[in-house]
């Protein structure tokens, strides 16, 4: 059998094309891993509002679990105006972004191009744009002047924000006529709008958890990234396996494999040295993987490095012995190349790598069960929250799949062998 | 042109049922059985009946004003439940609340579904807003004669997941297009046919026409096909027909020309498919194919870069508003596509001739 | 009758190896010509280069009196190759493979159609039409490969090893329908390894050997090359005493 593996490893090595897929993939891979670790914003959990960076930057970001996003232009800036916002954010309903633009020249143009940006290129619920000169129209008691609200869709909490609105408006405008001291104004109608506040009972939110791990918004974006980062890494595996089996598939044709059937050297044993090819192969694509997982903060992956680089390795590993697999049993080579991409392909999308499967029927919930990367995705999940119970999961897991896949792979093609000889 | 040999090829491509079940069946599984996946993407807010329990606990405020919350709550929609007993997470799971609220002397627990967020949002809401209306009303806010300017500007409408969903994952197999005419162009090398072209002294570029013109042809019919059973099977919206069909078209002929040109290059056809793959698989993942193009964080420079994004946008647009100011682009791209690999395809055909078979 | 075809000084190499060295060969119309030679002689690359599949390192093809190379488009209608490869689409049916092989000659149309119908019922192939080639017999796809280079009615037709790998009908039928063409007009270049096929219907014969033509002439010059009676030798004894018994590791 070293002999197979040796001739194996040789002829593999000597086809310039693997090394596309030993070497660049994974940087590539992880490249794309690096470029897309900010992936959607998440608020923080006691944050009443989110801060932007800048008046262009994007709040769709911020929706992607259908939240009911405000986007605001605070031109003023003032704690009158910052209250208001904090009040719409406590109300929870609305996850209200805020870009300061009070140090901005801001001119209706400037609003009106918003807008229209918002409105085509962001996503949104409504928009509100508070003047530099907020508090002296509430203080004259001119609520419509005082901010302008932009409807940008048909959500129908659209209602519930203007109503929320008109009652802090109406709130601001009631306390102006107790104010006392007639030159800190804004403040006075502040301080005495919180103490009434202060006379509602206090309230507290806890998120339970349906059927899964209490992952925070920070690891469930996390979560989301390894989906898209196990799909491409496995991508270069799967072409690795494929190359493999396309060495054993010209063995087969160029009489190759009839001459090792005629040794001493069963079947059985000849794809075993298939497979201990493939697992040589993986390993040094996960070297390359971890060489360039240096490039890497994992604080954003969520994971320690050599925990990154065992999970690749191990999803690696079935899915080149799965196309391998599906190679010799294909026996076409363009047969194959065309299948371990599909199954790739599917197996990605089945699995829930690129978008939760929580609402899916039953039925895609069964064969997503099938997936491997559905279990190496809870397992993220798992370490994520720190249950060590994942790694042995992980474990049983890949071991479960090759123990299929070699079963398979080795009746298929005794069975196949049968069939061209006649044996019985 | 030579159109014997583009005939014969169409033939040949069609005799084959790989390229049948690639185009046309394949996509519309996929959108078919992730469709109620496709739900809980892009949600949206739906007016929902909602049902939370509750518990008041000590002798605080809410006691005297529980009866007044429950009515209130009746008139929004909103049920609210006594549950006397029982851990809230508990019975949110049991009994399928969309939230909990407990009631202390001077604080409130709201426990939301995770798995429901936005509807425990709205229960949320609806107590801060009672208590809030209440305090308000002991202040003598008026909030009748309060005016409030609201403006309603034009805006794009959100698409349905399922439209959004049902159109790119045809687009996206619809790059996929090499695939019709690889087994085809195996044979050609692999039984020497290609060989009878050029004693013929067939030209680079009568060659080239010979293959992208049948695979351009049989992979749009496949893709346009699927689009038409996503439409009668499961009701995606298209938008603008000819327009988006035409979009359709000019993408599937792009990746067509793509894949000649990959083809000719490298003369191998597994090399091929592994470079076409994996360069769709990279487009489509900056293009919104797998997330949609709407919320994903990658820059801007990277989606005007795949081809993919503008022929998404573009359709998903068109689905949704009935114009987009990404067909231009969408064209240009594909357009620009087509005549540059076909430029590429035919060079390189020639570059193969001149060191002859 | 004049020369229609005159390979001069023809020479290919590969590197420092040296695969057909200052070939000089001239071929009468009407001529059926012969060429043998052990594996790796050279015969292949030759006519390679006389299709200009291949570009000859030195030397030219005179076609019809014209350099093949530089006349290509004029004269490439008069050339018939029948490689050894059976060059056809298996998922096509008989006339659909013999008209998209013809049409590469620009003929078209109703002609083109005539000429399908023509092919194959000279190869005996017309009541088979219909058929995809991939259901067809080893012989039945030789014939098929011929149909296919002979739709365009070529001048000259060049058949590498068309016999090769099938029955001793099918092959009796290919060399009478060899003759057949010679008959109608067309020059014949034949090379193969079967010396009885060659001695039966080549009217002259060049033997290859190491890159170089060793010897031509008619099967009755090259017996009396070797022995005075011609009666007790074959094609195949002078062939190997002219070329030699040694093994050829190429």
């Amino acid at each position: 059998m070293k002999t197979l593996i040796k001739m194996s490893m040789k002829l593999l090595v000597r086809t310039k094309i693997i090394w596309l897929f030993i070497v660049f993939m994974p940087i590539l891979s992880t490249l794309l891993l690096k470029g897309n670790t900010h992936y959607t914003a998440f608020v923080e959990e006691d944050e009443l509002v989110v801060e932007l960076d800048s008046a262009d930057e994007k709040v769709a970001y911020y929706g992607a679990n259908g939240e009911y996003i405000v986007k605001v232009y605070d031109a003023s800036n003032t704690e009158l105006s910052n209250y208001l916002l904090d009040r719409l954010g406590n109300s929870g309903l609305f996850t209200i972004c805020r870009a300061d633009i009070s140090e901005k020249e801001v001119t209706d143009e400037f609003i009106k191009d918003r807008i229209e940006f918002d409105a085509y290129e962001d996503r949104m619920g409504s928009a509100l744009y508070i003047p530099a000169d907020f508090d002296e129209k509430m203080l004259e008691g001119k609520m419509d002047e005082a901010l302008t609200m932009y409807v940008l869709s048909d959500d129908s909490r659209t209602d519930a924000l203007e109503n929320e609105l008109t009652l802090q408006l109406s709130r601001i405008d009631t306390a102006k006529d107790y104010i006392v001291e007639a030159d800190s104004e804004a403040e006075e109608i502040v301080e005495n709008l919180k103490s009434v506040d202060d006379m509602t009972p206090e309230k507290e939110v806890t998120a339970v958890a349906g059927s899964g791990n209490n992952l925070t918004q920070e690891q469930s974006d996390q979560k989301a990234q390894m989906g898209y980062a196990f799909s491409f890494l496995t991508l270069g595996f799967v072409f690795a396996g494929f190359f493999v089996a396309n060495g054993a598939i010209k063995e087969q044709k160029n009489g190759v494999f009839t001459r090792v059937s005629l040794s001493k050297t069963n079947v059985l044993t000849y794809f075993a040295s298939k497979f201990v090819t493939v697992f040589l192969v993986s390993v040094l694509m996960t070297g390359v993987v971890a060489v360039c997982s240096l490039m890497i903060d994992m604080n954003d992956v969520g994971m320690s490095r050599p925990v990154f680089v065992l999970i690749i390795f191990m999803m690696g590993l079935i899915f080149s012995s799965l196309s391998m697999f599906m190679g010799i049993m294909m026996n076409d080579v363009f047969g194959a190349s065309v299948a371990t991409f599909t199954l790739w392909c599917m197996s990605s999308l089945f699995s829930g790598s690129y978008f939760p499967l929580d609402s899916a029927s039953k039925a895609i919930k069964v064969i997503s069960a099938l997936m491997p990367q559905k279990w190496f995705l809870q397992g993220t999940e798992m370490i994520f929250v720190g249950d060590n119970k994942a790694y042995g999961m992980l474990i049983c897991i890949t071991v479960a799949y090759l123990a299929v896949i070699l079963s398979l792979g080795g009746i298929g093609l005794k069975v196949r062998r049968s069939e061209e000889w006649g044996e019985s | 042109m030579n159109r014997y040999i583009i005939k014969n090829n169409i033939k040949l491509m069609c005799r084959s049922w790989v390229n049948i079940l690639l185009f046309v069946i394949m996509p519309v599984i996929l959108v078919v059985c992730l469709s109620s996946a496709f739900d809980s993407l892009m949600k949206k807010y739906d007016d929902a009946e909602i049902t939370a329990g509750y518990r008041v606990e000590g002798d605080g405020v809410t006691d005297e004003m529980i009866e007044a919350m429950c009515e209130v709550a009746e008139e929004n929609d909103i049920t609210l439940e006594e549950y006397t007993t029982g851990d809230p997470e508990e019975l949110i799971k049991k009994n399928e609340l969309s939230g909990f609220i407990i009631f202390e002397e001077d604080t409130y627990t709201v426990y939301e579904d995770k798995e429901a967020a936005e509807l425990g949002k709205v229960i949320e809401y609806f107590v801060n807003a009672f208590y809030e209306n209440v305090t308000a009303s002991a202040m003598g806010v008026d909030t009748d004669s309060a005016k409030l300017a609201v403006e309603h500007p034009d805006f794009k409408p959100a698409i349905d997941s399922k439209d959004y969903y049902g159109i790119v994952e045809i687009i996206y197999f619809g790059w996929c297009a090499i695939v019709a005419g690889a087994g085809i162009f195996m044979n050609e090398k692999k039984y020497k046919i290609r060989k009878r072209y050029q004693v013929a002294n067939l030209s680079s570029f009568n060659e080239y026409l010979g293959k992208f013109i049948p695979l351009a042809i049989v992979a749009s019919v496949g893709t346009v096909v699927a689009a038409i059973l996503t439409v009668v099977l499961l009701g995606v919206h298209w938008g603008n027909i000819p327009l988006s069909l035409l979009i359709v078209v000019l993408s599937v002929a792009a990746a067509s020309a793509f894949g000649v040109m990959i083809y000719n290059i490298t003369d191998n056809m597994i090399a091929t498919i592994i470079i076409c793959f994996t360069v769709v698989w990279i487009m489509g993942f900056f293009g919104g194919a797998f997330e949609t193009y709407l919320f994903s964080s990658h820059p801007m420079i990277l989606k005007n870069l795949s081809p993919i994004y503008h022929i998404n946008r573009a359709l998903t647009e068109l689905s949704c508003m009935g114009s987009s100011d990404f067909v231009n682009s969408s064209f240009l791209y594909t357009g620009g596509i087509i005549v540059v690999c076909s430029l590429l395809a035919v060079i390189a055909g020639k570059i193969r001739k001149g060191g002859r078979a | 009758m004049g020369t229609i075809l005159k390979l001069n000084d023809l020479t290919k190499k590969y590197g420092n190896k040296v695969v057909v060295d200052n070939v000089n060969i001239e071929i009468q119309e009407g001529e059926v010509f012969g060429l043998l030679g052990p594996n790796g002689a050279g015969k292949s690359t030759t006519m390679n280069m006389v299709c200009d599949l291949v570009k000859p390192t030195l030397g030219n093809v005179e076609f019809f009196g014209k350099d093949f190379q530089k006349n290509r488009k004029e004269l490439v209608d008069k050339l018939g190759y029948i490689p050894q490869d059976l060059a056809i689409h298996g998922n096509l049916k008989a006339w659909e493979n013999v008209e998209l092989f013809t049409s590469l000659y620009g003929i078209k149309g109703a002609e083109l159609k005539k000429r399908i119908d023509e092919s194959l019922e000279y190869v005996g192939l017309l009541d088979r039409r219909n058929d995809f080639a991939k259901t067809f017999s080893g012989g039945m796809k030789r014939r098929l490969n011929i149909a296919c280079a002979i739709g365009h009615h070529p001048k000259l037709l060049i058949f590498d090893e068309p016999t090769v790998g099938i029955d001793p009908q099918s092959r009796n039928f290919i060399l009478e329908k060899i003759k057949e063409s010679n008959k109608n007009g067309a020059t014949v270049i034949y090379t193969s390894h079967y010396m009885e096929e060659v001695e039966a219907i080549c009217t002259r014969i060049a033997i290859m050997d190491n890159g170089k033509v060793i010897a031509t002439g008619t099967s009755e010059e090259l017996k009396k090359m070797v022995v005075e009676d011609t009666s007790t030798i074959t094609l195949e004894e002078v062939f190997l005493t002219l070329t030699g018994k040694k093994l050829r590791d190429y």
